[in-house]
């Protein structure tokens, strides 16, 4: 044979294996998708970077409510950035990428992809931040349920600048942080003598504390103790009541069940009604709880929803 | 003669969830979901026993969010159009399934539900379904009562009360503008009582709210009818207590009806199922897999072996079950109408997404259920709280103790490891919109545009949905996603307020994407209010419902 020929077979087998290799990821594509990008947990990113085609280009036609007035809005305006410090929120249009938007979506066949309305305006809507101190110094307690407390804090360069003049500058160094958390039950005035401390780090801005004590007031205070064991007092949380986990002991003498009747209905609800030497105690066997229901086991076992949606 | 009484409330609401700067987004179909499955349903059962004259009562609560989705004309659009693509679906599956018998009637079903939600939603209420369920209310057998404004959790936001009394007020002011009328109930958000709230309700003319069982069966002093009746708190506002008899029935995973093997399995829906060659075009970005809302099995076992839903053995099932739950609160009343001075009162409050989402069967058990009481039995009858206490004016005066519908009982669904972190800015932003409301009384037309704007910001990251997503942890992107969205554009919004360099491009954006609530006023912010509320009452006198 000669090399022409050759050369001619080996065009047609290189021809003839690339349609096969073809048909065959056409046939099965399904088995490739993984070279599509996951889906990531907003819808927001993953449709833009693929440019999913839609009806039809928000910007071009007034298929949308809203779209049309979006679109001239960044066309005019212009956005002085904040100078006192970078916040982001999304859509922050400057003027400049509201021009980039518009080159880009020129760019773009007509009725094809939908573009982006701004394209840094869409990166920026990935993470709006928040600001991470406020400058103040100050603790406030919240109630999480009988027996626990949570409180979270924050203290502010003023507050260690006045500790550094009046303590000394290695005070702050030196000491650590401590709860104090006094009980402010039934007190017309602040007892300070009567509290419980706990240690905690420097790397904690909030805390959970478990009083173990329902029906009472709490206050907590935020302080540092140095190594000599004297206390900087920093700040003071506001006062919170943690709930009954019983019924109460207060009996309207009004408003009375027959003490027989009284306890077939609490053992029916649930609770043990209380005696001299047993404390009621509400216990339900089964916590009913809203919303949704937690059924025995996942998908395909049964109504088994541990959230909403 | 009538023993006791049953409270049948049901609790609707939805985050306000709308995004207008993309074509389809995967949150709404929360919307399209429950009203397809839901609340479309609940009201042709309403409608039907109007028309049959079955004297039943329901109470009602529907979310000022809820409602302001209903009345937003882009979710209405994309309702329609969510809807024909069910009704071409269904089309499409009645031809798919032609020649298998077991799931042909299942589909035949789905088409013609689709069909009639597509009736009901279009063509009988207009695309207006607040106004639908205004002429229940005013048929006089449902009650509609309103919740916080944004859902926000009372108990964790009330550090600063304001935030409390914003969320109570811009709620009954929404309610009055859709409903004409003061709303006479309060649904707390997730039932959270924290004591000194009622002071407020009391404020606005509220009648009533409803707390947990353990937080009626806690309060003090003892109440005499433990949560077979309501107490008022000492500023004048009767407190219902949820029975845990009649939850366990229908909510406990062990006895529940709705994991009976004959109802619809939830799991086995054909975007899962089914080829993406043919379901494709009906799941978001054309290939997610996730609920279309058709699906044809019953949950048969607890395994993953399904078998075909049977529609007239899921039925059966639902009737029967109606009588089981009837003929339970019955003995229930007796027993306790045996020990009690009066008639008792069964509190039974359910999420209303229980009853055709979760629980396919759901409003047709609650149909059953209202017909077997009105015409089987004499022992009960259905009542809303407002009536009971039209009876029964005369109440114990005791104070709940502070808690929770959620998990455990407290707060500490909303307060835990994965949701700690956002109180303190919850917090800050509310001192701060309260600032800004004490300091700005009388502001001119920019002014109070960014003021109104930034409040409406600060109700929308209030929302407990954010924390409660977080906590069970399935669109926690989403949610972590809104609230600091929320928070950082009240942030922004404060400081060019403080230096009066208010961006009007940004925030005529900003009031065309976050519309929540159109004629809020910031001024409900002001500390002033909380100066004007009701004090206790100290006398333990009658107070007239």
């Amino acid at each position: 044979m000669a090399l022409s020929d050759l050369l001619l077979l080996a065009a047609i087998v290189l021809v003839l294996a690339i349609l096969s290799a073809g048909g065959y990821v056409l046939m099965f594509r399904k088995r490739f998708s993984f070279l599509k990008r996951p889906y990531p947990e907003t819808g927001m990113r993953f449709s833009k970077r693929l440019g999913v085609p839609t009806e039809a280009p928000a910007d071009v036609t007034d298929v949308t409510i809203g779209a049309m007035e979006i679109s001239e809005e960044f066309t005019v305006v212009e956005h002085e950035p904040s100078t006192t410090h970078d916040l982001i929120v999304p859509g922050d249009a400057t003027a400049d990428t509201a021009t980039g938007a518009m080159e880009i979506a020129g760019e773009f066949p007509v009725g094809g992809y939908e573009p982006p309305i701004t394209f840094e305006g869409e990166l920026r809507r990935e993470t709006p931040s928040i600001p991470w101190s406020y400058g103040d110094c100050k603790i406030t307690a919240l109630v999480r349920d009988p027996y626990w407390l949570f409180v979270y804090w924050e203290i502010n360069e003023a507050k260690r600048e006045e500790i550094a003049r009046r303590y000394g500058c290695q005070a702050l160094d030196e000491s650590w942080p401590v709860l104090r958390i006094y009980d402010a039950t039934n007190l017309y005035f602040f007892d300070s003598r009567h509290y419980a401390e706990i240690a905690i780090n420097d790397y904690a801005n909030n805390w959970y504390i478990r009083t173990g004590q329902p029906n009472r007031t709490f206050c907590i205070e935020l302080g540092r103790v140095r190594p000599d064991g004297s206390y900087i007092f920093l700040a003071r949380s506001n006062f919170v009541s943690t709930p009954r986990d019983q019924i109460s002991e207060v009996i309207d003498e009004e408003w009375l069940l027959l003490p027989e009747y009284a306890t077939r209905l609490y053992r029916r609800i649930g609770g043990i009604y209380p005696g001299p030497s047993s404390p009621g105690l509400m216990g339900p066997a089964e916590y009913i709880s809203s919303p949704g229901f937690v059924g025995p086991g996942g998908p395909g076992g049964g109504i088994s929803s541990p959230m909403k949606w | 003669m009538t023993q006791g009484y049953l409270a049948m409330v049901l609790h609707a609401h939805l985050p306000y969830v709308r995004h207008p700067e993309h074509e389809h987004f995967l949150e709404e179909k929360w919307f399209h979901e429950a009203v397809t499955e839901c609340y479309l349903p609940l009201l042709w059962v309403f409608e039907r026993l109007l028309e049959d004259n079955v004297d039943f009562r329901i109470t009602f609560n529907l979310s000022p969010t809820l409602i302001a989705m209903f009345n937003d004309d882009l979710l209405r659009q994309r309702y329609v159009r969510h809807l024909d693509m069910l009704n071409e679906l269904a089309e499409r599956e009645v031809e798919r399934t032609r020649h298998q018998p077991e799931f042909h009637g299942t589909a035949l079903l789905y088409r013609d539900l689709f069909s009639r939600a597509r009736y009901l939603f279009t063509e009988k209420y207009h695309w207006d379904l607040t106004g639908a369920f205004k002429r229940i209310q005013d048929s006089g057998k449902v009650e509609i009562i309103t919740t916080g404004a944004t859902h926000g959790y009372f108990p964790l936001l009330g550090v600063q009360r304001e935030a409390v009394y914003a969320q109570v007020a811009v709620a009954v002011q929404y309610y009055e503008r859709n409903f004409g009328r003061p709303p006479s109930g309060f649904w707390l958000p997730e039932c959270g009582y924290h004591p000194g709230d009622d002071r407020i309700l009391k404020k606005f003319g509220i009648k009533y709210f409803l707390v947990e069982g353990h937080g009626l069966l806690h309060a003090s002093p003892r109440p005499k009818y433990g949560y077979y009746a309501p107490v008022y708190t000492p500023a004048g506002v009767a407190a219902f207590g949820r029975d845990m008899e009649s939850s366990k029935q229908v909510w406990s995973a062990k006895e529940g009806y709705p994991g009976d093997f004959d109802y619809r399995d939830f799991y086995r829906d054909i975007g899962y199922d089914l080829d993406l060659g043919y379901i494709g075009r009906y799941l978001p970005e054309g290939w997610i897999r996730s609920h279309t809302g058709f699906k044809y099995h019953r949950i048969t076992r607890l395994s993953d072996y399904k078998e075909p839903y049977i529609r007239h053995y899921a039925m059966e099932k639902a009737a029967l079950h109606a009588g089981n739950f009837m003929f339970n609160r019955e003995k229930q009343i007796e027993w306790l109408a045996a020990i009690f001075d009066r008639q008792p009162v069964v509190v039974a409050p359910y999420d209303t997404e229980l009853f055709g989402h979760w629980w396919f069967e759901g409003p047709q058990w609650l149909d059953f259920l209202c017909r077997k009481i009105y015409f089987d039995q004499r022992t009960f009858a259905m009542i809303t709280p407002g009536e009971y206490l039209g009876i029964y004016p005369c109440n114990q005066v005791s104070v709940p103790s502070e808690s929770s519908w959620g998990w455990q009982g407290y707060h500490e669904v909303w307060l835990n490891g994965a949701n700690d972190w956002i109180w303190r800015h919850l917090h800050k932003a509310a001192e701060r919109m309260v600032e800004l409301a004490n300091n700005f009384s009388e502001p001119e037309g920019d002014l109070r545009r960014a003021l109104n704007q930034a409040a409406r910001e600060l109700l929308l990251a209030q929302s407990s949905d954010w924390p409660f997503i977080m906590k069970t942890g399935t669109m926690v992107e989403y949610a972590k996603m809104r609230f600091e969205t929320h928070i950082s554009n009240f942030t922004r919004l404060y400081e060019e307020i403080r230096y009066n360099r208010i961006d009007m491009g940004w925030l005529s954006w900003l009031e065309q994407q976050d519309n929540l609530f159109p004629e809020i006023d910031y001024q409900v912010y002001q500390s002033r209010h909380l100066g004007e509320l009701p004090g206790a009452l100290s006398q333990r006198v009658p107070v007239s419902a």
